[in-house]
């Protein structure tokens, strides 16, 4: 929080500098309320209303340029919902004509897909928002780019681990409260120690009608942490494993992953590959809570295990009379190399598909809908369905509305696993922004 | 004896060509019609703009977009164009970043700020509405003549004079249009009306393009209008583009239009 407030006032100081042709701004101010289907506990709030605000502050003047932008949520109902993110807080400029360098918090976006994204996972993220694009938290970043046949060589180097946002005790979307995180970086999992050196290279290419990109990663995974304890043991009672603690700790393994990207255009049509390969530190075993609810037993523990994460995705466009556009999307995952059991612990989408369509008007107030259905192929009846409308009411006001419905009836009386976790947590929401 | 020599190879000359111009089928006059005007309006190097477009309804309510762009011509295939949307403010900062190509279809991405995503996105469908606009994605892209089948029409003047060519342009490939009736200056090189036809080959809408300035890149003159004025004949509704401020003869980096020019 410190480093965030140091940067907002050390960009609003440079902005004073920056002329004005250089300097440009814009930002975001939104209510916003959803309202979840009734529960049975009174420990949660079914109603959310909140304030989101997000700025931005460019500037450019070649060579230099110069981005901040972050965005903050409070919460009526929800105190824990209240946080400051800062997405990118950064310096650049170019050396020799065609050679950059970038240092400071970035966030990116390495998707190619728009439900299942396996190769995009540089950012942590808030997991209090939608599970297919979850909102990102910029990391700091050194960054070095230089030209490479029809793209770019980009090498990167991270130095802290930004911890992801977890939804608190009063939210609908998790049932379990989590303690700070913890890196597992080496055998030392007992500091929160969060610096760490992470690093890797992602090269880019245009290859006739075709976008390809190809990346390798050794940091700090921002996504699939193992939930449980490291203090246990195995002694007290023989046979078994015994929690030492009732708290529940999400732990973020060292992994080094390959990944890519592919996008081609056929003519009407897209076709989208993603991926991420992933080999994991795996020389400290956790307690899980999952294990504990199941009542532990000698195969308790558990590492998490190397795999291969895939996406694959079409997009059609049609040209409909009046110049409306009708974009329909076909998309599925997959997580291979680990069993069933493995796959649900790992992700909630680990066996997917998703078909949706985006109907936009193209006129004066830009007014789209949007609806998507996720459906998991491999568990029975868990499915998740988007729908948005929105629209403009001005130059400057917008509105979107709209439902999530989501089905996955628990399947184990003892524990949710999965989806099932958000079954019964269905909305209607209503954001209401004004840009400027 | 010279000078009787040289007016008979002018005279022989000019016999020639007039025969050959003669002999040009209304689709050979269309195309080189076509030629001409492109060679006359190549050689501005790199274009830098700043737009609005006003658009009416049929209540005469007025809606206004802004938007900035840059140009890189690319003599061997189809120029460079980078387009980054001011107003409405809701998709203010989203840019587009268009190769075009002489014969292939176009290679477009979009930047979406608010994902921080580059988009790879089909040009195909390029008749969609620009911004809610009159003006399609067609209208305002790249118009390189191999992508049309040209005929000329007639000749024809401005109710002040100005000698036209008249041509027919009809999409090789997809498109929202079955044809264009373009109206070209012959001074100027460049259109000043150009009726749209529907896919079922009733006219849609008409351009008229005025406020033509003179820009001088090197030692060429060229040509540009500064306002069009876009009807829909079939919806009544108007759309009016114009620059505020052009630049042209830039010489702009190669950078400056690859994708991380978007980011």
């Amino acid at each position: 929080m410190q480093i965030t407030f140091a940067l907002i006032i050390f960009s609003f100081c440079f902005s004073l500098y920056a002329q004005d042709s250089d300097y440009s701004g814009q930002g975001e101010v939104a209510l916003e309320f959803r309202q979840f289907e009734k529960d049975q506990s009174e420990l949660t709030e079914d109603t959310n209303i909140s304030i989101f605000t997000r700025l931005e502050q460019r500037y450019e003047s070649d060579p230099f340029s110069h981005v901040f932008r972050g965005y903050a949520r409070v919460d009526k109902k929800d105190q824990n919902r209240a946080f400051v993110a800062l997405e990118d807080a950064y310096f650049s400029t170019f050396l020799a004509t065609e050679y950059k360098v970038s240092a400071g918090y970035r966030l990116f976006n390495w998707t190619a897909t728009e439900a299942f994204h396996p190769a995009d996972v540089i950012n942590s993220r808030n997991f209090d928002s939608n599970l297919e694009n979850l909102e990102k938290k910029g990391e700091i970043t050194l960054e070095f780019e230089a030209p490479f046949f029809d793209g770019v060589f980009s090498f990167y180097y991270f130095p802290r681990f930004e911890e992801p946002e977890y939804p608190g005790e009063k939210s609908r979307i998790s049932s379990v409260v989590l303690q700070r995180s913890v890196v597992v970086d080496g055998v030392d999992t007992t500091t929160n120690d969060y610096w760490s050196p992470q690093y890797g290279f992602r090269v880019t290419q245009s290859l006739f009608d075709a976008d390809v990109s190809f990346h390798f990663l050794n940091h700090i995974d921002r996504n699939m942490p193992i939930v449980g304890t490291h203090k246990y043991s195995t002694v007290l009672v023989p046979g078994s494993v015994t929690p030492l603690t009732t708290e529940s700790t999400p732990y973020f393994f060292r992994v080094q992953q390959i990944g890519g990207t592919y996008q081609q255009v056929f003519g009407d049509l897209i076709l989208k590959f993603e991926f991420a390969n992933r080999s994991f530190e795996q020389e400290t075993p956790i307690l899980t809570t999952k294990s504990v609810v199941l009542g532990g037993g000698s195969g308790a523990t558990k590492i998490v295990e190397n795999h291969t994460e895939a996406a694959f995705g079409m997009e059609y466009i049609i040209s409909l009379e009046g110049g409306v556009d009708l974009n329909l999307f076909a998309e599925g995952n997959g997580i291979f190399g680990v069993d069933e059991v493995e796959r649900v612990d790992m992700s909630t989408f680990q066996r997917d598909v998703m078909l949706g369509f985006r109907v936009a008007f193209n006129d004066l107030m830009g007014k789209e809908i949007y609806l998507t259905a996720i459906g998991d192929i491999e568990r029975e009846t868990e499915y998740l369905i988007n729908f948005n409308y929105t629209q403009r009411l001005s130059d400057n006001w917008k509105i979107k509305t709209g439902v999530r419905i989501i089905e996955a009836p628990q399947k184990n009386p003892a524990i949710k696993e999965g989806l099932e976790s958000l079954d019964g947590d269905s909305y209607l929401f209503m954001n209401l922004s004004r840009f400027f | 004896m010279s000078i009787k020599i040289t007016s008979f190879v002018f005279l022989l000359t000019f016999i020639v060509n007039f025969q050959a111009i003669a002999k040009d089928s209304p689709e050979q006059k269309g195309l080189k019609i076509a030629k001409i005007t492109r060679k006359a309006n190549e050689g501005f190097k790199g274009e830098e703009s700043s737009m609005e477009m006003v658009l009416i309804d049929a209540y005469k309510a007025k809606t206004v977009r802004q938007m900035k762009s840059k140009v890189r011509e690319d003599g061997s295939d189809g120029d460079r164009s980078l387009m980054v949307f001011l107003n409405p403010k809701d998709v203010k900062g989203t840019k587009m970043l268009t190769h075009s190509h002489k014969n292939d279809d176009d290679d477009q991405w979009l930047f979406l700020p608010s994902l921080r995503r580059v988009k790879r996105i089909s040009s195909r469908n390029k008749s969609s509405s620009f911004m809610g606009s009159e003006f399609s994605y067609e209208d305002l892209g790249s118009q390189e003549i191999e992508k049309y089948n040209y005929k000329w029409l007639k000749d024809s003047k401005t109710k002040k004079g100005e000698a036209l060519w008249v041509l027919q342009r009809i999409p090789k490939k997809k498109s929202g249009y079955s044809k264009m009736v373009m109206y070209v200056s012959k001074k100027k090189n460049n259109p000043v009306k150009i009726d749209y036809y529907d896919r079922k080959g009733e006219l849609l809408k008409s351009a008229v393009f005025s406020k033509y300035k003179v820009y001088k890149v090197g030692k060429k003159k060229l040509y540009r209008a500064s306002k069009i004025h876009m009807k829909n004949v079939q919806t009544k509704k108007q759309s009016i583009f114009t620059w505020k401020s052009r630049k042209l003869g830039i010489k702009h980096k190669s950078r400056d239009f690859d994708k991380r020019s978007l980011k």
